[in-house]
């Protein structure tokens, strides 16, 4: 089954996933401009209702439905693909040899170019917001104040800095729920991921 | 009185002291009315006759405006050219949980300019949730400086420190400087620096939280050593150890908010415990001390609060890293204790303990903490029994704020019956438990609401049936004195909002989030409610282009809508995303006519 894991190597920059959905947006609209990568679509979509889908938004939830199907085999030459960026550690699975070409030609290509940015336009089909959790049939979450969530999150980052090890600060601030984001609309990304520093 | 004296001929202005004269009266009210101060009273005064209006316009000292779009700056100092006190809020409360615009509005300037050019006397600036350029604050220092004595710049954005090095170098009579949650661009440190070299007056300085980084702690000794009479510090985080010498030099401090902790070394325990306090050891609080607010506290450091504990009346756990066991621990201590503010975390046996040991408990406030589990306490919820436990043990309450996990009838009943002195209560429903004991609140909030007369301000936050029609018809039927309120996620239809806006005969601001109602409903209940003046929300059914609005167009009503919008916000990991925020409703009554200083997410609504 095509898929990719994110590993991490425990030591986030702060900024180092904007960059990361930077790099996605930039990968996302290349496949836009390209087309669909061919084969390479067939070979990571885990269903076909993906293809469907219009190319600017991407039926997400659809995807989690599915996410449990098993994927036709792609018939191409394939190998895991393991990319390091930005601290985190990606791993694909039967990644199709052509597209990796594609993909290598691109990242070196991509130094030079301007990504838009990332969150701005959910056109770009690469972050969905999805709520953290559900709130039951409202769509409008209960809002935080300013301060307090600001206080929250230093204290995270706090926690996360201070603990002895990597398994100490998973515990302490565990991976959140599972997010139906979007990765270079190929797929659902795994939910093993592991908070920023 | 006011049927008596509206017999009176109007218009006298020579003082006479004849017997009979109605000049004579003149002169008595011109010595009396200065002694009302209530600015309601002050209101009814000025609608007498035309001459109470004459004496209460020279004579008033302070104007709040709940909103700064409500009259122009010019009709303001024409009416009261003689305030020395005045308190002018921008942004709707929505905007401290980030549901507003940056940009929304709210601009100080024009006030400002007409403080410069009219209000020789103001002395007391209180802007709230407004945006202050540096230019305004530059202007203020420059051509006022020397009169102002209190400048509270709460919850503003748009300055950085330099303007605030303005303020301390021109400012020198300054007594009370308030930064709280302003968002400030921080280029140095200077300004806190040449405040104390200026400054000998000071009374209360507070930047807490502020994201300041740049405070040197040898300025707030000096400030403590040069003003006697300081006797209020709020900072942003600045390590406690470093404070030592403040406090000896602050003999008059009443209160301290902010600091921080470092974190205790590796995991915690005994040998951890003791390398802590070894390093806070030296931290002696003032004598006078009694309220306090420790950003950071944990449980390894509060052996240095407990010397003060029994005379604390304040106390700030809001940033504070406590769990349920260490407010029990701290808790019990405080005999004295009248004001609390802290998360959820403190937990239903918090609450016991605050009925039991805090019988002086007037204000509560318990926020909602972190969602993830694992990073509170896990008995970290509040619940009927801790509201219960509460109401009965802590019958001065006067304020109770609580974000709940799970909630009964009866726990509001209770509330009914013991909390009465309560004039303010404001109840959130989380929404992470899928089962809720006892709903809809119907008769817990009748209840309620029946048993708490001085109810002045309410809000109920609850969830889909958590309220029905019948519930949301008794708010309405009960809340006689309610000016405020909030509700969120109540009733079940229109005829239930409709039903509601033929009661709350009181009922001057009103702010509705996530509830069911139409354009058409909200329109006709706007009109309804007598003494509505202000409306805020999110969450509807709309219409095409808000058309069903216009229903309540009259004079002097203006409506504006935030149309819906995508927004970056940071998701739980502090990346971007992207959130989907509804549209909002904001009317209010305005002397001054439709705002021009729209930015392009509002859209005045017009016929």
């Amino acid at each position: 089954m095509a898929s990719f894991d994110i590993v991490d190597s425990g030591r986030l920059p702060a900024a180092s996933r904007s960059n990361f959905s930077q790099t996605c947006s930039l990968l996302s609209q290349y496949l836009k401009e390209k087309g669909t990568f061919g084969d390479l679509t067939l070979g990571l979509t885990p269903t076909p209702e993906i293809k469907d889908a219009p190319t600017e938004t991407v039926n997400f939830l659809s995807v989690i439905e599915n996410s449990g199907n098993k994927n036709p085999k792609s018939e191409v030459e394939t190998a895991p693909m393991t990319i390091f960026y930005g601290g985190q550690v990606m791993v694909f699975n039967d990644f199709p040899a052509d597209k990796a070409q594609e993909i290598l030609a691109l990242a070196s290509k991509s130094s030079a170019a301007v990504a838009p940015p990332p969150a701005a336009e959910s056109s770009s089909g690469v972050p969905v917001f999805v709520p953290a959790k559900p709130s039951l049939d409202s769509d409008l979450p209960i809002a935080r104040k300013n301060s307090l969530a600001r206080f929250l999150e230093k204290r995270r980052d706090r926690v996360t800095a201070n603990a002895p090890y990597p398994a100490a600060a998973r515990k302490a601030a565990p991976a959140p729920p599972p997010k139906a984001e979007e990765w270079l609309g190929l797929g659902p990304q795994q939910p093993f991921q592991i908070p920023r520093n | 009185m006011d049927e008596r004296k509206s017999k009176r001929p109007n218009g006298f202005s020579g003082r006479s002291y004849g017997v009979s004269s109605s000049g004579a009266y003149d002169t008595v009210w011109e010595c009396v009315i200065p002694y009302v101060q209530d600015p309601r009273d002050r209101d009814a005064v000025s609608m007498v006759c035309k001459r109470w209006y004459e004496i209460d316009a020279i004579t008033r000292k302070h104007v709040t405006m709940a909103l700064c779009y409500t009259a122009t700056p010019q009709r303001l100092s024409r009416r009261f050219p003689h305030l020395e006190s005045l308190k002018l809020k921008g942004k709707p409360r929505a905007a401290m949980f980030n549901l507003i615009p940056e940009d929304w509005g709210g601009f100080v300037t024009l006030w400002v300019d007409e403080i410069i050019s009219s209000f020789g006397r103001m002395k007391v600036l209180h802007f709230r949730r407004m945006i202050v350029k540096d230019s305004d604050l530059e202007l203020l220092a420059k051509s006022h400086g020397k009169v102002l004595d209190v400048l509270r710049l709460d919850k503003c954005s748009g300055f950085s420190t330099d303007g605030l090095l303005l303020i301390s170098r021109f400012c020198r009579n300054l007594r009370n400087l308030l930064l709280e949650e302003s968002s400030i661009i921080e280029n140095d440190g200077e300004w806190l620096n040449e405040l104390a070299m200026n400054n000998t007056v000071l009374e209360s300085l507070n930047f807490y939280m502020t994201d300041l980084m740049k405070v040197r702690s040898r300025d707030l000794e000096q400030i403590a050593r040069r003003c006697p009479k300081l006797t209020s510090m709020k900072i942003s985080d600045c390590d406690v150890s470093d404070l030592i010498g403040f406090f000896r030099a602050a003999a008059s401090l009443e209160e301290f908010c902010g600091g921080s902790f470092s974190e205790p070394p590796g995991q915690v325990g005994e040998g951890v415990f003791n390398e802590q306090l070894e390093r806070y050891a030296n931290v002696v609080f003032p004598s006078r001390l009694c309220r306090l607010g420790l950003t950071y506290l944990g449980k390894a450091e509060l052996p240095i609060v407990y010397p003060v504990a029994s005379r604390l009346k304040k106390m700030d756990l809001l940033y504070a890293l406590l769990d349920t066991e260490g407010h029990y621990q701290l808790l019990q201590r405080c005999p004295n204790l009248e004001i609390l503010e802290t998360r959820n975390v403190i937990g239903d046996r918090g609450l016991e303990i605050l009925g039991e040991f805090c019988k002086k408990m007037k204000r509560l406030r318990i926020e909602r903490g972190a969602d993830e589990q694992d990073m509170e306490d896990v008995e970290g919820v509040v619940s009927q029994r801790g509201l219960m436990a509460l109401a009965q043990g802590c019958l001065e309450l006067e304020y109770l704020a609580v974000y709940v996990s799970d909630i009964t009838n009866a726990s509001l009943e209770c509330m009914g019956t013991y909390s009465k002195n309560l004039c303010d209560f404001r109840l959130v429903l989380l929404d992470r438990e899928e089962r809720i004991t006892d709903l809809p609140l119907d008769n817990g909030v009748r209840s309620l609401l029946m048993g708490c007369h001085k109810l002045r301000r309410f809000a109920l936050y609850l969830r889909p049936g958590g309220l029905s029609d019948v519930g949301l018809s008794y708010i309405g039927q009960y809340s006689r004195n309610v000016r405020w309120m909030l509700l969120g996620y109540v009733g079940h239809s229109d005829e239930g909002l409709l039903e509601f806006s033929k009661g709350c005969p009181s009922l001057q601001k009103l702010e509705m989030r996530g509830c069911c109602f139409s354009e058409r409903a909200l329109a006709i209940a706007a009109l309804q409610l007598a003494s509505l003046r202000y409306l805020w929300v999110q969450g509807y059914r709309a219409s095409a282009n808000g058309r069903d609005l216009l229903a309540m167009v009259r004079p002097n009503w203006n409506i504006e809508l935030i149309p819906s919008r995508q927004v970056v916000v940071q998701d739980t990991e502090g990346g971007p995303t992207v959130a989907e925020h509804p549209a909002h409703i904001l009317a209010y009554w305005s002397l001054a006519g439709p705002r021009t200083d729209f930015p392009s997410t509002v859209r005045p609504l017009a016929p």
